[in-house]
């Protein structure tokens, strides 16, 4: 390597380092100022301590927050997988309008602007003279993950063939017992990674769930609520354990994805 | 081809005659389809058809694709309903029966076998489904692997098999259920010739001993003579001919029949009074009932022209002198092409060892054949 293009590449290198700092660097250092107290905006670098974790433990609404976001995220996960694998079915079996409608339509609210959704979901439930409450959160978190698993899905199906499915009604079985025996083996994977995927996304989801909440706040929603009070290193230790959630969520997809091409390849 | 060569071996070592497998298995069943068309919208795929499939024969059904053979398979074994026309089984209307019910057995052209059960769970699916003991599954799924030479491949997943063995546990998945047709979509397509060669052999030996009635779809003309009891030629939806191969061959009905096997010579004349035909070679008589007038394409084949003059000179023989212009060695064979008349060219095949060494390009020559070999083709619809 000539000394230019050592040069060139140790600038590179700098140019990639900063933009990762500049990336990267605040969701650090929220995390780390989780571990020190703050009085009136001054950070006490002198006494780290895990106190605030306790404090959050301590903090019933923070609980109940929680509590609904686990609720919301399993609800959101086992709707959408059941809705999602109806209508990748659907569509892998039969090319009819209906299933062009679907390929259509499905992907409006993953495509839409969260605050669009958000929006249109509030002002027709309020028309239908429906309460908000955690069900409505749900439904508004099915309307926007359902494409991921429709498609996640519908791609598995379309890999393994509609000759199985014929081979299984030939051999005398049911559409259950097809389901059952060959297509959910098959498709186990799949839905293992739309569920964690899913599941992340309803953890995270912030826009949507602001205008189909009721009473009942989500994480995202209770965070929102304590930064328009103040900050404090509540905040920061609940961020950090949002972010260390999400870290985790994001190499298990991660993990998923690459054990499933791993397997095709194979 | 190792692979060809065991499940052979396993046939010939079992050495048992020509028979059911099993005493209590039924025989194979006939199917009659009675009008049965199909139509997407505007598009017809297969016109209205009458075929009958008799109990125990091997059927072949061959075609280009998009000749309606596959729409057909799929309609006898309940993938899709017909647009018009019924179905009979043994004499009894089926037309309604889905598919879960009918007792056939698809071996599809991907094999389509399941992906994450092994060879004998494939296998034992359709008794497992009838819900049998799991005595009997285990004893008849080794009983019908060992028929098709695959007992120690039993628990190998799928991906793991090489073509011909997945090929054969899709029609021991088939067999197992003792169905009175087993439908066969193309599949020794995806094959290598030698072990085409090898499945073609061990499927003909196996439907003799097993007595099920095979419906057999395929493109390819050579797997359907030489498996076939009888072919049926389809083309654009219709059926062109049906017959046994050797009718086939010699007796096309059609242009595209005469076209689809083989080589023929043709050659064009116009029918004249007396049920003569006026050819480039000269006046032919056919014996046949032709409008005077009437446009014919005349078909023989390469084999049945014989060089010299006829020697018993019988009125069924037609003799004509004619020229050598190319003379093509290939083997057992030696292919001839001579010019007859007014500019006709006739192909000839002939044994070499019978062949004179001082027949070349430009030697004059006489050649002859018998009326009946000669065919005057419908023209194709």
């Amino acid at each position: 390597m000539s000394p230019r293009e050592r040069i060139v590449h140790a600038l590179l290198g700098c140019l990639m380092a900063a933009a990762f700092a500049v990336l990267y660097a605040p969701i650090i250092l929220v995390s780390v100022l989780a571990f020190f107290p703050a009085l009136r905006g001054k950070v006490d670098w002198s006494n780290p301590s895990v106190e605030a974790f306790g404090k959050l433990a301590g903090n019933a609404s923070i609980l109940e927050a929680l509590l609904n976001t686990l609720i919301v995220g399993l609800t959101t996960v086992a709707v959408s997988l059941a809705l999602g694998t109806l209508l990748a079915y659907r569509t892998s079996r039969r090319n009819d309008w209906v299933s062009r409608l679907v390929e259509f339509v499905i992907f409006l609210p993953f495509l839409l602007p969260p605050i669009i959704t958000g929006l249109s979901l509030l002002s027709s439930l309020q028309q239908a003279g429906i309460p908000r409450s955690l069900v409505t959160v749900v439904i508004g978190h099915v309307l926007f993950v359902l494409a991921l698993v429709y498609r996640l899905l519908l791609n598995r199906l379309r890999s393994i063939g509609a000759s199985i499915v014929d081979a299984s009604h030939d051999l005398g079985a049911s559409g259950w017992q097809t389901f059952r025996y060959v297509l959910a083996p098959s498709l186990s994977s799949a839905l293992l990674t739309s569920g964690v995927l899913v599941f992340a996304l309803s953890f995270d989801e912030t826009l949507i769930t602001v205008f189909l909440s009721g009473d009942d706040s989500t994480l995202p929603i209770r965070l929102w609520a304590m930064i328009r009070v103040g900050f404090s290193q509540d905040i920061n230790a609940l961020v950090m354990l949002v972010l260390a959630f999400s870290v985790v969520m994001t190499v298990a997809i991660a993990w998923l994805l690459q054990a499933r091409r791993s397997r095709a390849a194979g | 081809m190792a692979v060809g060569d065991t499940a052979l071996q396993a046939s010939d070592r079992d050495g048992r005659a020509p028979g059911p497998v099993q005493s209590q298995s039924p025989a194979g069943g006939s199917v009659a389809l009675a009008g049965i068309g199909m139509r997407y919208g505007a598009l017809r795929v297969l016109h209205p058809t009458d075929l009958s499939v008799r109990a125990g024969e091997f059927l072949t059904i061959l075609g280009p694709s998009g000749s309606g053979k596959t729409t057909i398979l799929k309609i006898v074994g309940g993938f899709v309903s017909p647009t018009e026309g019924r179905l009979l089984l043994d004499g009894q209307d089926i037309s309604r029966m889905p598919v879960t019910q009918r007792p056939f057995n698809t071996v599809f052209q991907d094999y389509a076998l399941f992906p994450h059960m092994t060879a004998e769970q494939n296998v034992g699916y359709g008794l497992m489904i009838r819900g049998r003991g799991r005595d009997e599954i285990k004893r008849r799924v080794a009983e019908v692997l060992s028929i098709v030479g695959l007992a120690d491949r039993a628990r190998s997943l799928p991906k793991n098999l090489s073509g011909g063995q997945k090929q054969r546990v899709a029609l021991a998945r088939a067999i197992i259920c003792e169905p009175r047709v087993i439908l066969l979509d193309e599949p020794l397509s995806a094959l290598d010739a030698e072990l085409r060669r090898q499945m073609q052999t061990f499927l003909k030996d196996l439907q003799r001993r097993i007595r099920t009635t095979f419906l057999f779809v395929t493109h390819d003309q050579e797997e359907a003579i030489t498996m076939s009891d009888r072919v049926v030629v389809m083309n654009h939806g219709r059926i062109e001919q049906v017959g046994a191969p050797r009718e086939l061959y010699y007796r096309p009905a059609t242009e595209f029949v005469a076209g689809f096997f083989g080589d023929n010579n043709i050659i064009e004349g116009r029918a004249v009074a007396g049920g003569e035909v006026e050819t480039p070679i000269g006046r032919l008589d056919l014996q046949g009932d032709l409008q005077p007038g009437q446009q014919v394409r005349l078909a023989i084949r390469p084999e049945h022209l014989l060089l010299g003059g006829g020697q018993s000179r019988q009125a069924a023989e037609m003799t004509f002198s004619a020229q050598v212009f190319d003379v093509d060695f290939v083997g057992a064979l030696t292919h001839l092409r001579l010019r007859v008349g007014d500019g006709q060219t006739l192909k000839l095949k002939v044994p070499t060892p019978q062949l004179h060494d001082d027949i070349r390009p430009g030697c004059d020559v006489s050649v002859h054949w018998s009326r009946e070999n000669m065919r005057a083709l419908r023209p194709t619809s």
